[in-house]
């Protein structure tokens, strides 16, 4: 219960602290720390214009997404609380269940029969298809390494002992940024920020949502930061108690913040073509990481 | 540490495979000295002033200053263009590398060796793989030398590995002989570069039979 | 007398590098003729005697010394016929010579070495100079087959390396830890 109370209030001031990481680092003022929850408000307030093109499909489709994100973040666990759904396996309900919303948001952006749409939504697809094995073999290397297959038995009995275990631990939340930032379509894949809807992935999808259905996709996307600043925080937590695990997710959070910012500062955008390669190459990490735990289980074949 | 730098290393070569840019390559080569630094180091048992030189000058001075220097100052002299120019995409190179690496560590499992360190016979195994495979797999002729020093890097490691003590003088010698190899093929690149007009490996086709 | 070898061999070849003038340098390589043809009736007369850690006169070395400095007369003759005929200029041919002398007076120490890392170091240099060798003509096909050859030589004694290494290894089972072909008590 308490993981999902923090990932709700560490995702009211993600987007905030991203924002003022970048303003800062070009050398702006930048909005307040609450803005980006003010536009979702905002949004929220507004009345949804709907195509006469699109059919029920379309409706409901950012609704499910944003649900199925709800319910992914109720599987993470925090430190020695469970989640509220906690079971042997739920990581890979974690993950096909942030597939079935991307499945949705995908149709829906097809349902409108937009060209751009469509192209957008073939590429998040694409890069979605490419993320997928390098989380799988993460999560599933540290569930061999443990031996147990939902999240709050790995991070609990995760020893971070050797300093081998660190390594893969770091490793872990490298891989997990960069699928972060490739799920949420930040830079390295794609920018947030562009104008020409050709080098759009995750913003042309959403170009015919609007008023509560753009702020639901918004809100989405501050919950899945969260939720994977909140797994990272996980691998290093372990089993500490409440007193020392909470300041240390939350500098964990801010510091996943001000990380996503920095890139996002610092780094182009990839040319699309190089992208699948990218992502390809967090793959050949994470199974690096799998090779590690067969190392030190010396488990080899 | 050592396995840290050692897993570090690994990744530089993944790294590498995916770099668009010459002058990444310069960088990962200066890094791995220091990684090998590192590594070295940490293998020390007792720490000896001759020893520490010797090996200060062999992956510092020589690996990560001297050699990337040159190698810039070679990419400026012959004006190298800034793309690797691979034969085959990028995403290919990374897929092969990593099937390089697994079937390094297929290969290091199968062997019962108490004298042999595994998880350095697999970073210096795969380094020397990766590097045939740069020197197989990309058009310039700078790249070839750089797929050389890798390869260089890689039985560093493996003397590492192995953990004989060569005789200084041995050590000695193999570091000025490896400088003297990679001296004669700048100086040669460098007539090649003047001589030919691109440095690609496809301008050398001429030698044949008479 | 080994190490007076080596040392003169080098110096040798050093002078002959810096030297433009026909005479001296003809007269150095007469010099070099002798000094190996010396060397090796001077080894024949030290059979399996050790010399300067390093170097052995064992029975193969010897074989394949005598063998070379039976060569090298032929091919020094050969070589100053052949710069004459050319019209070769002074730092070419200095630089011809050197590397000659240089490359037969490798050879003979990787032949007599007992080290095998010892073999290596004396086998790399005779890439070296015998690249110089290649380099002759100083034209594209000359270059081209030069790279050639100093690529695939670099990359192949680097793996000759990784075999001494292996080798090491196995020896490390067999409970030695030395690389050489003979001990000096074994004699």
């Amino acid at each position: 219960m308490l993981s999902i109370i923090l990932i709700l209030f560490s995702s009211i001031f993600f987007a905030g602290f991203i924002l003022r990481t970048k303003s800062i680092a070009s050398g702006r003022k930048g909005p307040g720390i609450m803005q980006p929850v003010k536009d979702v408000i905002r949004l929220f307030k507004k009345g949804t214009i709907y195509s006469e093109t699109t059919s029920i499909i379309f409706r409901i489709g950012p609704v499910i997404y944003f649900s199925s994100v709800l319910m992914a973040c109720m599987v993470i666990p925090f430190g020695p609380y469970k989640g509220i759904v906690s079971f042997d396996g739920d990581f890979v309900f974690f993950a096909y269940i942030l597939a079935l919303g991307k499945f949705f948001s995908i149709i829906s952006a097809m349902d409108t029969g937009s060209s751009f749409e469509g192209m957008g939504a073939s590429r998040e697809a694409l890069f979605s298809m490419f993320a997928e094995p390098a989380f799988f073999i993460l999560i599933g290397s540290f569930a061999l390494l443990t031996g147990n297959t939902s999240f709050f038995d790995i991070f609990s009995t995760l020893h971070l002992g050797s300093s081998i275990t660190y390594t893969l631990g770091g490793l872990a939340a490298f891989v997990l940024v960069m699928i972060a930032m490739i799920e949420n379509s930040r830079m390295p894949v794609d920018d947030p920020k562009t104008h020409l809807e050709l080098t759009m992935i995750h913003e042309v999808m959403v170009l015919d949502n609007s008023g509560f259905d753009l702020g639901l996709i918004l809100t989405a996307g501050y919950l899945k930061f969260a939720m994977y600043g909140a797994i990272i925080a996980d691998f290093f937590i372990g089993g500490l108690s409440v007193s020392f695990a909470l300041p240390l997710f939350l500098f964990i959070q801010l510091l996943f913040a001000v990380t996503v910012g920095l890139i996002e500062s610092f780094m182009a955008r990839f040319r699309m073509n190089h992208n699948p390669q990218f992502i390809l190459a967090l793959s050949s990490v994470s199974f690096l990481i799998f090779l590690g735990v067969l190392l030190v289980l010396e488990k080899f074949l | 540490m050592t396995n840290v730098l050692l897993i570090i290393f690994i990744i530089s070569l993944l790294y590498v495979s995916i770099a668009n840019r010459i002058i990444t390559y310069v960088r990962v080569l200066a890094l791995q000295g220091v990684i090998l630094f590192g590594v070295t180091f940490l293998q020390l048992k007792d720490i000896q002033t001759w020893n520490l030189v010797l090996i200060l000058l062999e992956t510092v001075v020589f690996k990560a200053v001297a050699v990337p220097m040159f190698l810039g100052y070679l990419i400026k002299r012959n004006k190298i263009t800034r793309e690797t120019e691979p034969y085959l995409p990028h995403f290919i190179s990374l897929i092969i590398i990593t099937m390089i690496v697994v079937i390094t560590i297929l290969l290091a499992n199968s062997i019962q060796d108490t004298h042999l360190d595994k998880i350095f016979f697999i970073v210096s195994l795969s380094t020397l793989f990766t590097g045939l495979y740069f020197i197989a797999s990309r058009k310039k002729i700078i790249t070839h030398v750089m797929g050389y020093l890798m390869i260089e890097n890689g039985v560093f490691v493996l003397s590492l590995a192995v953990g004989n003590e060569m005789p200084n003088l041995v050590n000695l010698g193999i570091m000025l002989d490896v400088f003297a190899s990679v001296l004669i093929l700048g100086i040669f690149l460098n007539k090649i570069g003047d001589v030919f007009k691109a440095v690609d490996v496809d301008q050398l086709s001429n030698l044949k039979d008479y | 007398m080994t190490g007076i070898y080596l040392i003169s061999a080098f110096v040798i070849a050093g002078l002959i590098f810096a030297n433009r003038n026909s005479l001296i340098n003809n007269i150095l390589i007469v010099i070099f003729g002798i000094l190996q043809t010396a060397f090796t009736i001077y080894s024949c007369y030290h059979y399996k005697s050790t010399v300067l850690e390093y170097f052995t006169f064992d029975s193969l070395g010897l074989l394949l010394l005598m063998t070379l400095s039976v060569i090298t007369i032929p091919a020094l003759l050969h070589s100053y016929l052949y710069i004459k005929r050319h019209d070769e200029t002074p730092s070419s041919r200095a630089i011809y010579f050197a590397a000659l002398i240089f490359l037969i007076a490798s050879i003979t120490a990787a032949y007599l070495a007992n080290h095998i890392a010892v073999i290596w170091i004396f086998t790399e240099m005779t890439t070296l100079s015998a690249s110089m060798l290649i380099y002759h003509h100083r034209n594209k096909l000359a270059l081209e087959g030069t790279w050639k050859y100093v690529f695939i030589c670099a990359i192949s004694i680097t793996f000759v390396f990784i075999g001494i290494l292996f080798l090491s290894l196995s020896l490390q089972h067999a409970g030695s830890n030395d690389l050489s072909f003979c001990k000096p008590d074994a004699l």
